[in-house]
């Protein structure tokens, strides 16, 4: 899942940073309301953590303007502020949730995960596709009830292809989703990393659930169901 | 009475206190008139019976017979003048006996005892006031007549007082009725003006129940006249739009604070809650430590400048002492050198103020360390910090300068203001802005001024003004 952090405090944003990037999440962080306006036009994020107290622009009127823009990333407002009018107009503006500072860091990492079963129109916050289980609040996988182990990267690959399942994600979407850094040969770097989730998910009794769409990417779906081609499902957001 | 009245509103006070003077004035003039008026008339009166009385008495002894007679006989003689026609009339010789009456008397006779005969043998007229029936009181007038220088008869002429008690009752009660109407209409029309006059007064009442701490922008109505109820509405909305300037300087200091408390605080919950969420090496949890006590050194002098602001704001001057300010000045700036130098900066002092200022050596050292910290923090590296003092106008003045890129035109006027920071500054850079905002609050409650100068690329100068100590 990447996320956009928009915040003028260096120090505030490095700390966020590392620990929603421990959490699994790929985050790129905007200094000002412009570049957070920029960024959010060349990326698709997943969600976009915004600031109130931006120099130039204030967060409410680049959420504004994000919104004007038909972005529908979920954007979750931090403020200081907390008299109810404010937190009246940044919802108003298009910002989906908010928070005020300071906040608990695990209160912060549930209103993310909300905010993307949003998305998904899903209530319950495990995942689930077949006998493939996926806890985000516990970080737990499991397949027909056995734990699985997976590495920080492997956890966030398969998170983002449950989080779609059943349509195409390219090795390309996956990668940006994944990995913060440009890598000379990511869709490489991807393969590698999605054939050792296969190995870790799939067993001599259990039948595999990612499956490969030649030249273009990853499906994961339960295997009886065939999946429905990519067009048929519009995606959620539109960059 | 007039501790109730007290509470009366001033409208009902106002037409009270009128009324009570207007019936005062008129009860007097009633009594006094009525006074006047009976004595008028009873002198009137009293002349016309004695003017009666002389020609009676004047042309008694006329008939050629030489008998005594009177005129005044009634519609047997000659027709009466108009005046005498209700007249009572006898003549008594001077023992009493009744020698002759008019036909108004009848049967009835005007008292002549002893005592009137006495005093007319004296030979002055006597007028006095008798019961002659009973609820019939007349007025007589007696006068002697001489026959030969001797005592002889009495002229008696008398004339009811009903008539002139009937007027007087008349009189009286036009007084009372009149006097009654007055008071009324003065009640009436006192109250009519008063509650026009005040009714401005309960507009503002109304307007001023309206306005709160939560309406602070709201102004008092105004009438639009120039007289005094105008004048107080627009002194008091003045005094309204101060009071409402500086409670949203202090509204807006109080969310700034909150801010610049909340981003530390915010901050340091975030690190040491995601510090915990996992085990972590030595180094890192080393590194999370430092930045920790970063947090809490910046906190501190956060909380620090925030109480000296209050400080300020509540009491002012502290107790102060009268320092030199050339020594006070060198002795806080030698400290500051080594930390010049690891900036890169050269520190030049150049000391001409040898008089003394009154002022705590305390607040003085956090204007000057707030002073070299802007100094420092916004030169460039090479630059110099240069500490001037010198004597002018009769004021001692500290001047601060550095050389740097200087603050903006835009942001120049507002440097002095709390938890002002200008826009192009770099985001990293330390402090919260309150260092000049300190210093301003120091310089102005000893009485001085405080002033910024900055051309770009050029660098910018602090001056301060203070006070010269009175020798004591």
């Amino acid at each position: 899942m990447r996320i956009l952090l928009v915040e003028d405090d260096r120090k505030a944003a490095r700390i966020l940073a590392k620990g929603l990037e421990e959490e699994g999440f790929v985050v790129d962080v905007a200094g000002s309301g412009e570049d957070g306006e920029d960024l959010a036009g060349l990326n698709d994020y997943d969600l976009i953590i915004l600031d109130w107290l931006l120099p130039g622009i204030p967060g409410i009127e680049v959420c504004r303007r994000l919104r004007r823009r038909r972005l529908e990333t979920p954007i979750l407002m931090l403020t200081a502020r907390d008299a109810v009018g404010d937190r009246v107009a940044g919802l108003d503006a298009g910002a989906d949730d908010y928070l005020t500072k300071p906040f608990a860091f695990v209160e912060l990492l549930a209103r993310l995960r909300a905010l993307l079963r949003r998305v998904e129109g899903a209530r319950s916050s495990v995942l689930e596709v077949a006998d493939l289980r996926l806890d985000p609040v516990e970080h737990r996988v499991t397949r027909g009830g056995a734990p699985v182990d997976l590495t920080v990267k492997e956890y966030a690959i398969l998170e983002y292809l449950m989080r779609h399942a059943g349509r195409l994600v390219t090795r390309t979407e996956l990668a940006e989703h994944v990995w913060r850094e440009e890598h000379d040969n990511l869709a490489n770097l991807v393969d590698v990393h999605v054939s050792h989730l296969r190995r870790k998910l799939d067993t001599a009794e259990a039948p595999a659930l990612i499956q490969t769409v030649r030249g273009r990417g990853f499906r994961l779906a339960p295997p009886e169901e065939p999946g429905q081609p990519a067009e048929a499902r519009p995606r959620p957001r539109r960059p | 009475v007039i501790g109730a009245s007290r509470r009366w509103p001033l409208r009902r006070r106002l037409a009270v206190w009128h009324a009570v003077v207007i019936a005062g004035i008129l009860g007097t003039t009633g009594v006094v008139t009525d006074t006047l008026l009976g004595r008028a008339l009873q002198q009137q009166l009293d002349a016309s019976l004695i003017a009666l009385a002389e020609t009676e008495a004047a042309s008694a002894l006329d008939d050629p017979s030489g008998a005594i007679h009177l005129h005044l006989t009634g519609p047997a003689g000659r027709p009466l003048p108009l005046r005498a026609l209700d007249k009572l009339a006898q003549i008594v010789d001077a023992e009493g006996r009744v020698l002759e009456r008019n036909a108004a008397l009848g049967e009835r006779t005007l008292p002549a005892g002893p005592a009137l005969l006495g005093r007319l043998r004296g030979s002055e007229v006597v007028v006095e006031t008798a019961e002659i029936a009973p609820g019939e009181l007349v007025r007589i007038a007696s006068l002697p007549i001489e026959v030969g220088g001797a005592f002889r008869y009495v002229v008696q002429v008398g004339a009811s007082l009903a008539p002139q008690r009937a007027f007087l009752r008349t009189a009286r009660l036009v007084i009372v009725v009149a006097g009654a109407a007055v008071v009324a209409a003065v009640i009436a029309v006192g109250l009519g003006l008063t509650r026009s006059a005040l009714r401005p007064v309960d507009t503002l009442i109304r307007g001023a129940r309206h306005i709160g701490a939560g309406s602070m922008t709201e102004r008092l109505p105004e009438p639009g006249t120039e007289d005094e109820i105008g004048r107080l509405a627009s002194t008091l909305n003045d005094m309204l739009a101060r009071v409402a300037q500086a409670v949203e300087a202090e509204r807006r200091f109080t969310t700034d604070a909150a801010h610049e408390l909340r981003s530390p605080l915010s901050r340091l919950r975030a690190a040491l809650e995601i510090a915990l969420r996992r085990a972590r090496s030595a180094a890192e949890y080393e590194a999370v430590l430092r930045s920790a006590l970063e947090e809490a050194v910046g906190l501190s002098a956060l909380a620090d400048d925030l109480l000296t602001l209050a400080r300020l704001d509540a009491a002012g001057r502290s107790a102060a002492s009268a320092l030199t300010l050339d020594d006070a000045v060198a002795g806080m700036v030698g400290p500051r050198r080594a930390e010049a130098e690891a900036r890169g900066l050269t520190l030049q002092v150049d000391l001409a103020a040898a008089a003394q200022v009154r002022i705590s050596a305390h607040d003085l050292t956090q204007l000057l360390r707030n002073l070299l910290d802007n100094a420092f923090k916004f030169s460039s590296t090479g630059g110099r910090v240069v500490v001037r003092t010198a004597m002018e106008d009769a004021t001692a003045v500290l001047r601060v300068s550095n050389t740097g890129p200087g603050i903006p035109a835009a942001d120049l006027p507002h440097v002095f203001e709390r938890f002002y920071r200008g826009a192009g500054r770099a985001a990293d850079a330390s402090g919260v802005g309150l260092g000049l905002a300190i210093c301003r609050a120091v310089t102005e409650a000893y009485g001085g001024r405080i002033a910024a100068e900055s051309s770009p690329e050029r660098g910018t100068t602090i001056t301060v003004r203070l006070p010269l100590a009175r020798a004591s």
